[in-house]
């Protein structure tokens, strides 16, 4: 009865032009590949499923265990964890019951149900908690019944027919080796900021068992029960070739692997101006939690302002163990969210403050008046006219913390873009290297160095002055909250380093300061504004 | 003598079998029984604090160092209690949590347990050693941290049946050779790529513990001895590593049973 009805209303979605990229376009489209699996988690059509499986999707289709199709959007992803949840137009589908993590047991039974190599038929498996393996960020249950490509993403179930976990292929086992006859599972806790996204979404039902309508004691019924809930995803990938230029299908396979490796851009959460990154493989982002909090603010009708992006609330570690003194303790410092310009500020948009007669001009006028260094960062500004600047333009400057966060985001990295100290080793060993010049390089010519949040030019191109006294010792006595520095101070703290700087002043815990009536050539600015 | 060895064993036997008194179970595969995903968390939770502690008390030998090879002055004053004291704020700004007040914070009752163990062993070990800190004849007293860490491991692993342990991919002592999982562990820390200080753990339904791996990070001290040039022997007679400011050094290897 149920899947009748589903039928009827994903039939005539179909005939809509609802595709991720219009009607126009949707023609023009190769047509979907088996991708993954996933869970319908809730009857209003939102679909639980890993992250990869989706990653890079210029379009994506659930079909349902009658076959039926339906165009879906991403919701909300979670690049971390592996988890994505997606949603289909319709009303009324079949639920899964959500099952409580905490409670698996290890040696439990699960049942695991997917469609292995994209084929149609349902493949239902039966196996154990094996394991459980934490290694970085991302911790999983291993479970040892037989998975194939395709069952990516798929449930895992308990023996009560409720989610404990969704597979995932973003997990490698200790030995090196391509697991055979093993597989991993997120927990389902994971999914629970996701799952927020679902209005109204009912948090009281998770581990309380399945909602059963009708006794189910046999067996075969349970399981015909979890195959209307599990569904096949197909997508279309972004760089997948239109059919009028499809090249061989090696190629076609390389832009697949690139397009899994480029972040939620398609996901359409992220501003559609954001120019692609060819690096962005390098830039894993740490902050999962931002394409979320966008989506929230977007929804709510908040949009960012130009050119900056959102820092969400929440904790990051501020500091390092192994740098200098003044860097010391690591500690773990909570600030609301906030926005934070994308590049530095430009000779072009400190112009503007001068024109309006607000700003000084900089202290050494030549590069700044030179019209071909436009979108250079403004430079030889002191601390006072950075701080004219953004008042100017309705924001403010930085605190130390908000820039760090900014810069290294909640894992603790060295760098923006990560722990790898090449980038700054090998800066000047070829001609085409942006980062070797005695002097700052336009804003945003190192994409590859943008920081889990995707800001850009946070370590090198020029210091930046933040709003913050420097005081020595101030992180032993930081308030854990929002710290705003020292309440008085003799110099002010400049961040990120030039590109002229050791491995160790370029790290985004790196503690510069100077008298704020100090201007030079490599030292420039960029502002912040509260989020709502 | 005899009669004191054999206490000894007792005494051991009788404390492991109290504190972990669990044995090996027989397995049957028909159950659902095994340790619950929370119960896994909490254990591992408590085997990363064991890790922080124990290179907590490390960090605290390193930066007491150089007086403890100066020759110039006989006692040093690194008694078991400054120890205690230095290494209660360490551990505090590392891991947020008072070792003088572990009863308010969010631990289980064996996690507190574990940690107060492990710091006694530690100011024991400190203290079995002020004759070499305090020595004046000229030679260099060799407690380095990674004695303290062997020495402390070692009793603490004795007393409470959780395995401590330090490893590197080649390390100096061949007692700390890493095993298989270890040693993956170990080429994972190694990438400069990998995260900091996140930990790397594994607890299969056969093996009833929770095996964790904690990285640890080259600081100044460290290179002293295993720093630049690659090779070079360094004041304990052995050639150095040829690490780097900041780089993965090995790990703290800890072993906990999860058996309910």
């Amino acid at each position: 009865m149920t899947s009748a009805r589903l039928l009827v209303i994903l039939g005539g979605l179909l005939l809509l032009p609802v595709g991720i990229g219009g009607g126009a376009e949707l023609t023009l489209l190769p047509p979907e590949r088996p991708s993954g699996t996933g869970a319908i988690v809730h009857s209003d059509g939102y679909i639980l499923t890993a992250y990869h499986v989706v990653a890079g999707a210029r379009r994506i289709v659930v079909v349902t265990s009658g076959e039926v199709r339906a165009p879906a959007l991403i919701v909300s992803s979670d690049r971390e964890h592996d988890l994505a949840l997606l949603k289909v137009d319709a009303v009324g589908l079949s639920e899964a019951a959500l099952g409580y993590a905490g409670s698996v047991r290890l040696d439990q039974e699960v049942i695991t149900l997917g469609f292995p190599f994209g084929l149609r038929d349902i493949s239902v498996t039966r196996g154990r908690i094996a394991a459980m393996r934490t290694k970085g960020v991302r911790r999983v249950f291993q479970v040892d019944a037989a998975i194939n490509p395709g069952n990516s993403g798929g449930p895992v179930f308990n023996r009560r027919g409720e989610i404990i976990g969704i597979l995932t292929t973003k997990f490698s086992h200790p030995s090196g080796i391509i697991p055979e006859g093993m597989s991993f599972a997120v927990p389902l806790s994971y999914a629970t900021p996701l799952l927020a996204n679902i209005p109204e979404f009912d948090f009281s039902t998770v581990g309380k068992g399945r909602r059963e309508t009708k006794a189910v004691d046999k067996n075969d019924d349970l399981i015909r029960e979890l195959a209307r809930i599990t569904v096949r995803i197909e997508t279309v990938r972004s760089d997948s070739p239109a059919p009028a230029t499809a090249s061989a299908s090696g190629h076609a396979k390389a832009e697949e692997a690139s397009a899994l490796s480029r972040s939620s851009r398609a996901s359409a959460v992220l501003p559609a101006r954001e120019p692609a990154s060819p690096a962005a493989k390098e830039n894993e982002p740490s902050a999962p939690i931002q394409p979320t909090e966008m989506q929230r603010l977007k929804q709510r009708g908040v949009v960012g302002p130009e050119d900056m992006l959102l820092v969400p609330e929440g904790e990051f570690l501020m500091g390092a163990d192994d740098g200098l003194p003044d860097t010391r303790p690591v500690h773990r410092v909570h600030l609301s969210a906030y926005w934070i310009d994308k590049y530095e500020v430009t000779n072009a948009r400190y112009r503007r403050c001068v024109e309006a007669g607000v700003c000084q001009p900089p202290k050494n006028r030549s590069p700044f008046e030179d019209q071909a260094r436009d979108q250079y960062p403004v430079t030889s500004v002191t601390w006072m006219q950075a701080r004219s600047y953004c008042q100017w333009a309705g924001q403010r400057l930085p605190t130390e913390a908000e820039w760090e966060k900014a810069a290294r985001g909640v894992d603790g990295r060295r760098y923006a873009w990560g722990n790898n100290q090449d980038p700054i080793l090998n800066r000047g060993k070829n001609g085409e290297n942006q980062m070797n010049h005695g002097e700052p390089q336009p804003v945003g010519s190192f994409q590859e160095g943008a920081s889990p949040y995707g800001v850009l030019d946070m370590t090198g191109n020029v210091w930046e002055w933040v709003k913050d006294w420097y005081a020595e010792d101030f992180y032993v006595v930081a308030p854990p909250h929002d710290p705003q520095g020292p309440p008085r101070g003799s110099f002010r703290v400049l961040r990120g380093g030039d590109w002229g700087q050791s491995p160790l002043e370029l790290q985004t815990s790196y503690r510069g300061w100077d008298e704020m009536t100090y201007w030079g050539p490599t030292l420039g600015f960029r502002c912040v504004t509260d989020a709502p | 003598m005899t009669q004191m060895v054999l206490w000894g064993v007792v005494v051991w036997l009788v404390s492991a079998a109290t504190v972990f008194g669990e044995t090996a179970p027989n397995r049957g595969r028909e159950s659902d029984r095994g340790p619950t995903f929370d119960a896994l968390i909490e254990a591992e939770k408590t085997a990363r604090l064991l890790a922080v502690l124990l290179d907590s008390g490390r960090a605290v030998i390193s930066e007491n160092q150089p007086p403890f090879d100066s020759t110039s002055k006989g006692r040093k004053g690194f008694t078991p209690e400054v120890f205690e004291r230095q290494l209660v704020e360490v551990f505090r700004s590392r891991s947020g949590l008072d070792l003088n007040d572990l009863a308010s914070a969010r631990l289980s009752t064996k996690a507190v347990r574990l940690l107060r163990s492990l710091v006694s062993v530690s100011k024991q070990v400190v203290a079995e050693v002020q004759d070499q800190i305090n020595r004046s004849d000229g030679t260099v007293s060799g407690f380095i941290p990674a004695v303290l860490g062997a020495r402390a491991a070692a009793q603490f692993t004795k007393q409470t049946g959780v395995q401590l342990k330090q490893t590197a991919l080649a390390p100096r002592n061949p007692v700390n050779a890493p095993d298989p999982f270890e040693q993956a562990a170990l080429r994972d820390f190694a990438d400069p790529a990998y995260p900091r200080e996140k930990t790397i753990t594994e607890v299969t339904a056969q093996s009833g513990v929770l095996h964790l791996m904690f990285p640890l990070y080259a600081t100044r001290h460290c290179l002293d001895c295993h720093g630049e040039p690659k090779g070079e022997i360094d004041k304990t007679g052995y050639p150095k590593e040829g690490l780097q400011l900041g780089y993965n050094a090995g790990a703290i290897s800890v072993v906990i049973p999860v058996k309910k």
